[in-house]
């Protein structure tokens, strides 16, 4: 596909171009406002009764999330591919707002695609996208989330791919898109790695991260994957609870298949249909996952679990009580396995947690969640 | 079997060579449409829509209205390179129970009847949950001819071509207005039976007209393969079919079909239109002379 081969031509000519890197490096200290912090949490680990808890803070990027560090990174691939739009598809809303917000930071036209359930689910950040200039684009085939959203973002783009640059939020997809996302969200991992030693002179026993479609996860993974003395450890949403059939717990129940131009891990029925998800959190309600987390699975360098619904809004309470920290319940999941794990791992260890996002966007959801009889409207 | 004769209009720069595969049914199909000098008209259905017996009924009255070759989708949950029409049949099919083993006993009552090649078009994922190769082995014997995988691009498919070709299955590949000249050739050089010209960038469905680069991307075609150059994703009606039938080999109509059937009040009213449609377009698809 041409414009899949133009576009590994452009990253493997720019990123490591002085003039790109230090474009994006400016953009990530001053604009987003990296490095993010790796914070102790002591409150937490004292009430965990086990290792050290280290938040990697991507909470606290501009936008809200993690996923703002590949943005910019795409966005200014597209700026120099001459491309004059962007879209994008979205789950929770975050990619989308950050596309957005780069997208209006470098003059592009933008459009992002978004299942219906998910719009009604995640509401700020569809007004938020549209303040900053995007178009939303409501997808209603399927079951209206991320999977869908990003078959409307595909048909786009054969259809636009002359003028049109696709910003992929995970790292799924065809080649080269799991490996340009990784990439950019690696600083994830770079920086947490050289915060840790400098905290604690060595380095984390464990990493945990959730896995939707898996970048914040392999950012903050990809760094670590050479110090074999540290555990890597995906959490996936087990939904209503893996034995339900009603969960995304891709890497734990899935099957090899292809999707959305990648062969990976997949959520589908004995004839290869795609089935339906569900996750209270929009971003990990995603039937399949990057083929790079297969790989790591499947070579046993990272392990992969799942923890439901009720244990990841458990565990968001939680943190807004002890920390004062609002999470999204994309990194809620995580942290309800940073829990059990803290324990077994003991005082002595030290465990770092990705805080892929902030919850602000969660807030309806975690109270209707709360208080069944509750609507969104109210 | 010896080269195709070429379309006198075609431009002749230096072709690669290409030998179809021996004894393929589609290559049969397409010297013979070529010696008569007559565009194939190839209707697509999707199997289970609106019902698997219907879907029988009509591939029997497409053949009745002058079909050269039938394409029949085998429905996919996620069909990333359909428009909404058949997006909308192919979720229908689904909910309806047709699988694949269900369109192949479609396909398989309609190759009992006529000896019209059938080129089946589904997703990769689809071939691979049975194994592929038990696959390939399921649809050959159920009188198969070709195979289109839209989601299988040239270089992904790489692996899979051998099994495709041990099946004695055509593989055809999708071209499109924005494929280089050089990714032209081997996506014909991979192809067999005909190249499937996109006539648009994007998805399946119905456009009011025809790109107008369309005869460029022909002729540039033309000059890299002696391949049938097929056309299809857009077409509309007559008008346009004889417009695509001036210039290619054989004109591909599937989003147009589906709407009718979709709009109409009830499957026998759907299935006469249709027929009626196929006809309109057959008259338009004249020998050339």
């Amino acid at each position: 596909m041409p414009a899949l081969a133009e576009l590994e031509r452009a990253w493997r000519r720019y990123r490591r171009e002085p003039a790109f890197v230090r474009e994006l490096s400016a953009l990530q200290a001053d604009y987003s406002g990296r490095p993010t912090p790796l914070y102790r949490a002591d409150r937490l680990t004292a009430a965990w009764k086990g290792a050290r808890v280290y938040l990697k803070r991507e909470d606290l990027n501009h936008t809200g999330a993690h996923k703002i560090n590949n943005c910019l990174g795409q966005g200014l691939l597209a700026r120099r591919l001459r491309k004059s739009r962007i879209i994008a598809e979205t789950g929770a809303g975050q990619h989308g707002v950050a596309t957005a917000t780069v997208s209006a930071l470098l003059g592009l036209d933008c459009e992002v695609y978004m299942g219906e359930e998910d719009m009604a689910r995640q509401r700020p950040n569809v007004y938020r996208m549209e303040l900053l200039g995007a178009r939303v684009r409501p997808v209603s085939s399927g079951t209206k989330t991320l999977k869908d959203a990003t078959n409307e973002a595909i048909r786009d783009w054969v259809t636009n791919v002359r003028d049109t640059h696709y910003i992929i939020g995970s790292t799924v997809g065809p080649h080269p898109y799991p490996i340009l996302v990784r990439e950019f969200q690696s600083v994830i991992g770079r920086e947490a790695r050289r915060q840790v030693r400098r905290a604690e002179g060595r380095l984390p026993d464990a990493v945990v991260a959730c896995v939707g479609g898996g970048s914040n996860s392999l950012g903050i993974f990809t760094d670590f994957v050479r110090d074999a003395s540290v555990r890597l450890i995906g959490v996936e949403a087990a939904g209503d609870g893996l034995a339900s059939g009603r969960h995304a717990a891709t890497l734990s129940k899935g099957r090899p298949g292809v999707l959305h131009g990648s062969r990976s891990y997949l959520l589908q029925d004995a004839r290869g249909q795609i089935q339906p998800t569900h996750s209270i959190s929009a971003g990990l309600d995603y039937p399949g996952v990057g083929p790079e987390h297969s790989w790591l699975r499947d070579t046993g360098r990272a392990v992969y679990v799942a923890v439901t619904d009720a244990e990841a809004l458990e565990a968001f309470h939680e943190l807004c009580r002890l920390e004062g920290i609002l999470p999204a319940l994309e990194s809620s999941h995580a942290l309800a396995y940073g829990r059990k794990l803290a324990r077994r791992l003991g005082r002595r260890a030290v465990l770092v947690i990705n805080l892929s996002g902030r919850g602000d966007k969660d807030v309806e959801t975690v109270r209707r969640a709360s208080k069944p009889n509750l609507k969104f409207d109210l | 079997m010896a080269s195709f004769p070429r379309p006198a209009s075609a431009a002749r720069n230096s072709p690669a060579p290409r030998t179809p595969f021996a004894g393929s049914p589609l290559s049969a199909c397409f010297s013979r449409l070529l010696a008569e000098r007559r565009p194939a008209l190839i209707p697509y259905f999707m199997a289970g829509f609106p019902s698997a017996a219907a879907t029988r009924d009509l591939l029997a009255r497409a053949v009745d209205a002058g079909a050269d070759v039938l394409e029949l989708g085998s429905p996919f949950s996620d069909p990333l390179a359909d428009g909404p029409a058949i997006q909308q049949a192919s979720h229908h099919a689904l909910e309806n129970g047709m699988t694949l083993d269900g369109a192949l006993r479609i396909a398989e009552a309609s190759a009992a009847r006529a000896s019209v090649p059938i080129v089946l078009m589904t997703y990769v994922n689809v071939l691979l949950a049975g194994g592929f190769e038990l696959s390939l082995a399921r649809i050959r014997s159920a009188g198969v001819a070709g195979l289109i995988i839209p989601d299988l691009s040239l270089e992904a498919g790489r692996d899979l071509l051998p099994s495709v070709r041990a099946a004695r299955l055509d593989l055809v590949q999708l071209a499109a207005p924005t494929s280089p000249t050089a990714r032209l050739r081997a996506l014909a050089g991979a192809s067999r039976g005909f190249l499937y010209m996109v006539s648009v960038t994007g998805v399946t469905g119905v456009r009011a007209s025809v790109a107008s680069d369309l005869e460029a991307f022909v002729a540039r075609a033309r000059r890299v393969t002696e391949l049938p150059l097929c056309v299809g994703f857009g077409v509309a009606g007559p008008e346009q079919a004889a417009r695509i039938g001036r210039i290619a080999d054989g004109v591909v109509i599937g989003s147009a079909l589906v709407k009718l059937l979709r709009e109409a009040d009830g499957v026998p009213q759907g299935a006469a239109r249709v027929q009626r449609l196929l006809c309109a377009l057959r008259r338009a698809l004249p020998a050339r002379s």
